[in-house]
């Protein structure tokens, strides 16, 4: 078990580059996330942790020890790869034992070890069988299984799920959070789907073009997103963006825009007055925030033309004087399509729209 | 490990088998005839399956029926093979094919993949520009490639023996001695043949994924290990067609000789195709010599059936 630090992380690739001055730390037996979307740098990072790149510039520390120089197999990591890069010519069993076997472990300790992990996974059954023979969540597993069986100080996970169905993946993400837990390795794992992240991390990393843009436990992140890069990305319904400006109205402040006139809290319009003098924001706010009644009151009015049930809720797709806007209702909404409602916003966010910042 | 929990089977998932298959089909034949289109199809490779049928078993069934008659005609059993296990030339010949492909098969491969790892490797640059250099052998006639090295190979004049002579030693009459004529047509058979199996082990390094290397590098292995568990493995397919084809070429050549020696001296170079030439041509044996084609097919044969089964291992699909 150690702690992962990764300090002023960069790497180029040529002229690119791929992550930037990147400072993470991750604690001891946590599961942190790295999330963003393809290109970000995520898998960078991940690989340079692992020892499969070289950093142009920065330090990595697995524990006490600077690893820059060392080779991957010095480094004690496991790695699960995203294409799972199994042993197609070793059969599952000889998969998993590979790690056990290059580290000289004895034949009847080997025999024990894979057989605990298998079992452990459900993967028994597979033993005897090349991966080519088994199908994607097997393999997924057998990848896993031979991360584990080596006991490493930090398991790196690169989109481990993204291969394998819909249905599979939900169940196996619960999975990997439940053994990770149980052996109380430190994680680093790479996933470009935020609810994986959410789901799954003790601490979520965002990343967008390899830069950091925030680190913190999933509330965090959901709740408080820095910027509005966050903001957008982290969410299963999109949050909804209003571009307009902060003014003046009988001496409260709003956020006004083409479309509606949002009041702002005292406290909100003071900080914004100061961290963005300019008053023109993005105000963000997440479709279960947003409320409605069907009484004709208030001037935020907008019509519903699309209706979207999802089983357990359903959203209401809005649309006002070319704003698209998504409600979050409950699954046995009386709105129809057609239908006005007046809206009311619970709780939002603001966004400067020169540097993209939260204003809070 | 101290998790012990056990997780149960998913649904869709392991052991579950398909309930309801459609029958077996009855056989290939009627499976082709069933439907117009492959009846079409059967028509349309008929022509090219006739040919092969007449150039690959013809020769091979007149051959046979040279072996069983006499020169002029007359049916003479089995005669000529009887001859051919008391001719000691022919069994001098035989050896000098089989030594051949001792020698050259094994040195073939070492270098072929010798210089795929060199081509394959991140140092190697413009792999295209290698790889045209590396295969100009390929591309020379066995004459020319004899003639060329005989060249080489002159006391006086010749390239290789320039550092002996340069380093103060006796220069070497590499063709005139039974066994320097040996080596010297071992290797330029090595030099001939060698591209073969470096374009053949070359196509294979280039079918190994990459992401097993650096699961393997993360796993712990170094990369001399890497090269045992990984790549060798994965090109032994590759190996195997590189080792036959390598054998074949290297026992069945008959220019290099030609070119070189001319079998001598006396009779030290002879191999087999040398041999069966001059029984067929300068002796006009042609009979005689049908028999020793049939044992230097069947000798190909053997030793072909040999690689496959002991280095062709089917690789699992991915």
């Amino acid at each position: 078990m150690a702690e992962v630090r990764i300090e002023g992380l960069t790497k180029y690739f040529g002229d690119t580059c791929a992550v930037n001055q990147l400072n993470l730390l991750v604690r001891d037996g946590d599961l942190v996330v790295l999330l963003g979307p393809s290109g970000c740098g995520k898998t960078t990072t991940m690989r340079c942790v692992a020892g499969l790149e070289r950093p142009t510039y920065g330090d990595i520390y697995i524990g006490d020890r600077r690893v820059n120089d060392l080779e991957p197999r010095e480094r004690d990591v496991a790695l699960v790869f995203q294409s799972y890069a199994l042993y197609p010519h070793f059969t599952a069993f000889d998969n998993i034992a590979y790690p056990l076997r290059l580290r000289k472990t004895p034949k009847d300790e080997i025999e024990r070890r894979v057989r605990d992990v298998a079992e452990m996974l459900g993967i028994t059954h597979t033993l005897e069988r090349p991966p080519g023979l088994c199908s994607g969540g097997e393999q997924q597993r057998i990848a896993l299984g031979r991360a584990i069986v080596r006991e490493p100080v930090v398991f790196l996970m690169d989109e481990p799920l993204s291969n394998i169905d819909a249905l599979l993946r939900v169940y196996m993400r619960a999975e990997i959070k439940r053994l990770q837990h149980e052996l109380g390795t430190t994680m680093i794992y790479v996933t470009h789907d935020q609810v994986e992240g959410m789901t799954m991390a003790d601490q979520i990393a965002v990343m967008n073009q390899g830069t950091l843009q925030q680190l913190g436990t999933p509330s965090e992140i959901y709740d408080l997103p820095a910027n509005n890069f966050v903001a957008r990305f982290v969410g299963s319904t999109p949050m909804n963006f209003i571009p307009g400006a902060l003014q003046k109205e009988n001496g409260k402040t709003v956020h006004k825009s083409d479309q509606f006139v949002i009041p702002v809290s005292a406290e909100m319009a003071d900080r914004a007055a100061e961290l963005c003098p300019s008053g023109i924001c993005t105000l963000g706010v997440r479709p279960e925030e947003i409320r409605y009644t069907m009484e004709d009151e208030g001037s935020n009015q907008a019509k519903v033309f699309l209706l979207e049930p999802l089983g357990s809720e359903t959203i209401l797709d809005i649309e006002k004087e070319g704003l698209l806007l998504k409600v979050k209702d409950v699954a046995s909404t009386q709105v129809r399509v057609g239908d006005v409602l007046s809206l009311s916003f619970n709780r939002f966010h603001l966004f400067d729209d020169e540097t993209g910042t939260a204003i809070r | 490990m101290t998790v012990q929990q056990t997780v149960s089977p998913l649904p869709g998932q392991g052991t579950d088998s398909v309930t309801s298959q459609p029958p077996p089909p009855e056989g290939m034949w009627s499976e082709l005839f069933r439907y117009r289109d492959n009846r079409l199809g059967v028509l349309l490779i008929v022509p090219s399956l006739l040919t092969l049928v007449l150039i690959q078993f013809y020769p091979i069934v007149y051959n046979i029926w040279l072996i069983l008659t006499s020169e002029k005609g007359e049916w003479i059993g089995l005669d000529n093979l009887s001859r051919l296990t008391r001719d000691t030339i022919f069994h001098g010949a035989l050896i000098f094919s089989l030594k051949m492909g001792i020698v050259v098969v094994p040195m073939c491969l070492l270098v072929g993949l010798g210089l795929a790892l060199l081509v394959h490797s991140e140092y190697a640059g413009r792999k295209a520009i290698w790889i045209s250099i590396l295969i100009i052998p390929l591309m020379v006639s066995e004459i020319v490639a004899g003639m060329m090295w005989k060249i080489m190979y002159h006391p006086t004049l010749g390239l290789v023996n320039v550092p002996l002579v340069a380093l103060g030693l006796e220069p070497i009459i590499w063709l005139q001695k039974a066994d320097t004529a040996f080596i010297a047509i071992c290797v330029v058979e090595v030099w001939r043949i060698s591209p073969l199996a470096f374009l053949l082990l070359y196509a294979g390094l280039n079918q190994v994924p990459r992401d097993i290397y650096e699961a393997a590098a993360v796993d712990g292995a170094t990369r001399w290990r890497a090269f045992w568990d990984m790549t060798l493995p994965y090109i032994r397919p590759m190996f195997a067609i590189a080792t036959i084809l390598v054998f074949v070429w290297s026992t069945r050549t008959i220019g290099t000789i030609a070119a070189t020696t001319q079998g001598g001296p006396g009779r030290a170079t002879w191999n087999l195709s040398w041999y069966i030439y001059g029984m067929s041509f300068q002796r006009l044996k042609p009979h005689y010599a049908s028999a020793a084609v049939l044992v230097m097919l069947l000798m190909t044969y053997i030793a072909g059936t040999l690689f496959v089964r002991y280095l062709w291992v089917e690789r699992s699909s991915r």
